[in-house]
Formats: structure tokens, C-alpha cells, sequence
């Protein structure tokens, strides 16, 4: 007989069952002469299975549109270089100042 | 500066010298309920003796992890004993954080002892040694629920000034109540982690009952000296952590102050052998009940402290 890791973990496996939800497969048979009997027993991954894998599927498919804008045209990249530039330039531009001294608001 | 030194010297000395007597007051205890004569009060000193003068039987399946488990769970728990304050005096160590340290050599100890216990490829000792860490688990998170209070309550992160904030001023009131929930649990957890009654019960070896017997089944000589003096230590160390609980006041007065401490350690070890005769051992199912009460108990003296 060996102890598994399976085994030694058992108590708190058990005692945690609620959160770790332990799959149990134990096929007992009722029969007068029994076939072989099969225990299985596994813990799932629950942060990686349950949580993570999950959100950065959802995570994954909300942002795919966003891959249009990669496509490996270099014009197009300078072009957004520029658009940036300009949407830079534009929100430090002094618009109100300009306008106070212009038009006296 | 020689009070210092004399106090280091004390400090080192009841560490190493008065653990085995703590057993020896329990089973004399015990034997007093039970109408017995019991073994002297010096036995564990006896058989310690007796065993490092004996030869060793180590399987061949072992590897050096065996052997380096009760050496190292020995050092780990004597290590452990230097951030200790012993009555009224502070450790020879501390610094702030050293609760974490003191717990986790506490742990480190355990770790080695199932890895040896794992070492030896034994079904039986790997039972016992899931029994041990998974009550560790609880018992760990009752230690340091315990220490919280304690931090909030002396504004410490050190074990010294944590455990002489109960001695310095009167207590009354709700301080009063959450260092009594504190003390209740460090006594459950004091019990948990040395193995005895209602946790486990160091006499029987039995298959069903055993946790921390289990695990030592291999060792021989030399190396079972080793874990039953390094149990008899960590058995000392909490009953000093507990002692500053149980009876916070010094004496102002350092010959009375080191007698008061010995006494009282003796007295929380009259104390267990008392839990040890009236009570049965818990059955196993119910052990993490009686560990998660423990933390629950600590979790409402914090909440007592916030008031």
C-alpha cells in the first residue's frame, strides 16, 4: 500500500470540500458476485478552472476587435504616430486662454 | 551588564535544562488522578540519557532527510526558544516581526519531522504525518490569530514587548476578557501542537488514535532522544508564551521573578496532566472543529480590542 499525495491531502481536502469540490468516483456494485471495484478521486484546479482560465477567456473576447488595428502596414503605424501627435497637441493647446483674449469671454 | 549576562545565562540554561521536567510533572499529575505512583519526576531525563548512549536502526530506504529531521526540528524549536520571554524577562533576541520567525521555526520544525516520517516510504507514517499538518493548518492560523490580538493589544510586532503589555498595567474590563479568549486558545493550540490529550494522546499506539507518535515509529536511540526532547522543548516554549496570559504580574524582584516563572510553567503543566486526566481523547473528525473554535475564540478578541 502506498500513501498518495492524494491521501495525505485527504483531511483537508475533506474539511475544505466546499470550496475545493473534490470529484469522487467510487463505483460500488450491489451485485451477489461484485466486479472489480474503481475508485477515482480528483481535485480540481479551482482558482485556474474555475476563475482565471475563465475571465481571460472573456477577457480574450472582448478585446479581439482590437486586433484590427495591428495588421503590419507601416504607413498605417506612422499614420497613428501622427493621430496621436495631434490628439497630444490638441489637449495641451491653450483653447481657453486664446479664447479670453480674444473674444474678452 | 552582569545582571544582563546573568540573565542570558538563565535564560539559556532553563531552556535547555527544564523541558524534560515539564513531562515529568504531567505524568506525575496524571498518575495522582489515576491513584498511581506514576515514573519519578525525572524520567524523560532518565530515558534521554539512556537513549543517546544507544546505537541506531535506520531503514535502508532512508536517506540523509531522516536523519536530518530531528536535528533540524531539535535546533529549529531551541532557536525558536531564544525570541521567547521567559517571565518577567525579556528574550535574548527580538526585533520587530520576530512573532513570524518564531512561528515559522516552529513550522520548519514540524516540516522536517513529516519529511522524515515521509522519508521512510512507510504507509503508516505518512498517515500520521497527514494528521499532523493538516491540524498544523488550523492550529497555525489559531498561533498567529492569537499574535494579532496581541500586536493590536500592545502595539508590538515583537513577541517580548507583545507578551509583557499584559503585566503592565491593572486589567479589567474588555482587555481583560479578550486576553482571557487569547489565553483559552493558545492553551488549545499549546495542546495541538505538543501532541497531547484531547488532540492526540502521547501514550497509546494505537493506529486509529496516533498522530505525532506515528511519526517517530523509525527513529532509534540517538534520534528518538533527539524528538522527544525537541517535543519537550516546543511543549516549554508555548507553556512560556502562555504563562504571560495565565499571570500577568512580575515581582519586581529578578531571584523571585526566574522562581515565579519556573513555578508557573509548572503549573501550566500540572495543568495539562489535569485536561489529560478528565478528559478523553477527541475523536479524530472532531479535532479541526476543536482548532477552528480556537481561532473563532482569538477572532472575537480582536473584535474585543477594537471596542
Amino acid at each position: 500500500m502506498a500513501y498518495t499525495a492524494s491521501s495525505f491531502a485527504q483531511i483537508l481536502t475533506r474539511l475544505f470540500h466546499w470550496v475545493l469540490q473534490p470529484r469522487l468516483e467510487d463505483a460500488v456494485s450491489q451485485q451477489l458476485f461484485p466486479p472489480p471495484r474503481s475508485f477515482h478521486t480528483a481535485v480540481p484546479e479551482q482558482v485556474m478552472d474555475g476563475v482565471l482560465t475563465p475571465l481571460w477567456a472573456r477577457f480574450r473576447r472582448t478585446l479581439t476587435p482590437l486586433r484590427a488595428v495591428q495588421h503590419g502596414r507601416i504607413q498605417q503605424y506612422l499614420m497613428y504616430v501622427l493621430l496621436t501627435l495631434c490628439v497630444l497637441l490638441a489637449s495641451s493647446f491653450p483653447l481657453d486662454q486664446i479664447l479670453v483674449q480674444l473674444l474678452g469671454w | 551588564m552582569v545582571r544582563d549576562a546573568s540573565t542570558l545565562l538563565l535564560h539559556f540554561t532553563l531552556l535547555l535544562a527544564l523541558p524534560p521536567l515539564l513531562l515529568g510533572v504531567i505524568n506525575k499529575t496524571k498518575a495522582w488522578f489515576a491513584g498511581r505512583r506514576g515514573p519519578p519526576l525525572l524520567q524523560l531525563y532518565y530515558d534521554l540519557f539512556r537513549l543517546f548512549r544507544k546505537g541506531m536502526v535506520l531503514s535502508q530506504t532512508t536517506t540523509w532527510i531522516f536523519r536530518a529531521g530531528p536535528v533540524v526540528t531539535t535546533s529549529a524549536v531551541l532557536l525558536a526558544g531564544s525570541l521567547v520571554p521567559f517571565g518577567a524577562f525579556d528574550a535574548p533576541v527580538q526585533f520587530a516581526g520576530d512573532l513570524v520567525l518564531f512561528a515559522y521555526l516552529m513550522a520548519l520544525g514540524r516540516f522536517f519531522t513529516t519529511a522524515a516520517a515521509l522519508d521512510t516510504g512507510s504507509a503508516f507514517e505518512g498517515m500520521g504525518a497527514a494528521r499532523e499538518v493538516s491540524f498544523a493548518c488550523l492550529a497555525e492560523a489559531a498561533l498567529f490569530t492569537a499574535f494579532v490580538v496581541l500586536v493590536r493589544f500592545s502595539g508590538s510586532l515583537s513577541l517580548t514587548p507583545m507578551f509583557h503589555a499584559p503585566a503592565a498595567g491593572p486589567l479589567h474590563g474588555l482587555p481583560a476578557a479578550a486576553l482571557f479568549l487569547v489565553a483559552v486558545s493558545l492553551f488549545v493550540v499549546l495542546l495541538a501542537e505538543s501532541a497531547r490529550v484531547p488532540v492526540d494522546d502521547p501514550d497509546t499506539h494505537l493506529e486509529l488514535t496516533m498522530i505525532h507518535e506515528v511519526m517517530v515509529l523509525d527513529h532509534s536511540g540517538p534520534l528518538l532522544g533527539l524528538v522527544l526532547y525537541g517535543a519537550a522543548v516546543k511543549l516549554f516554549l508555548l507553556s512560556a508564551l502562555l504563562l504571560h496570559l495565565v499571570l500577568p504580574f512580575t515581582l519586581n524582584d529578578p531571584i523571585l521573578d526566574w522562581m515565579w516563572f519556573v513555578v508557573g510553567v509548572g503549573a501550566i503543566a500540572v495543568g495539562i496532566g489535569v485536561v489529560e486526566s478528565v478528559m478523553a481523547r477527541l475523536r479524530l473528525r472532531y479535532v479541526p472543529s476543536l482548532l477552528i473554535a480556537s481561532v473563532v475564540l482569538c477572532v472575537f478578541g480582536f473584535v474585543l480590542t477594537l471596542a
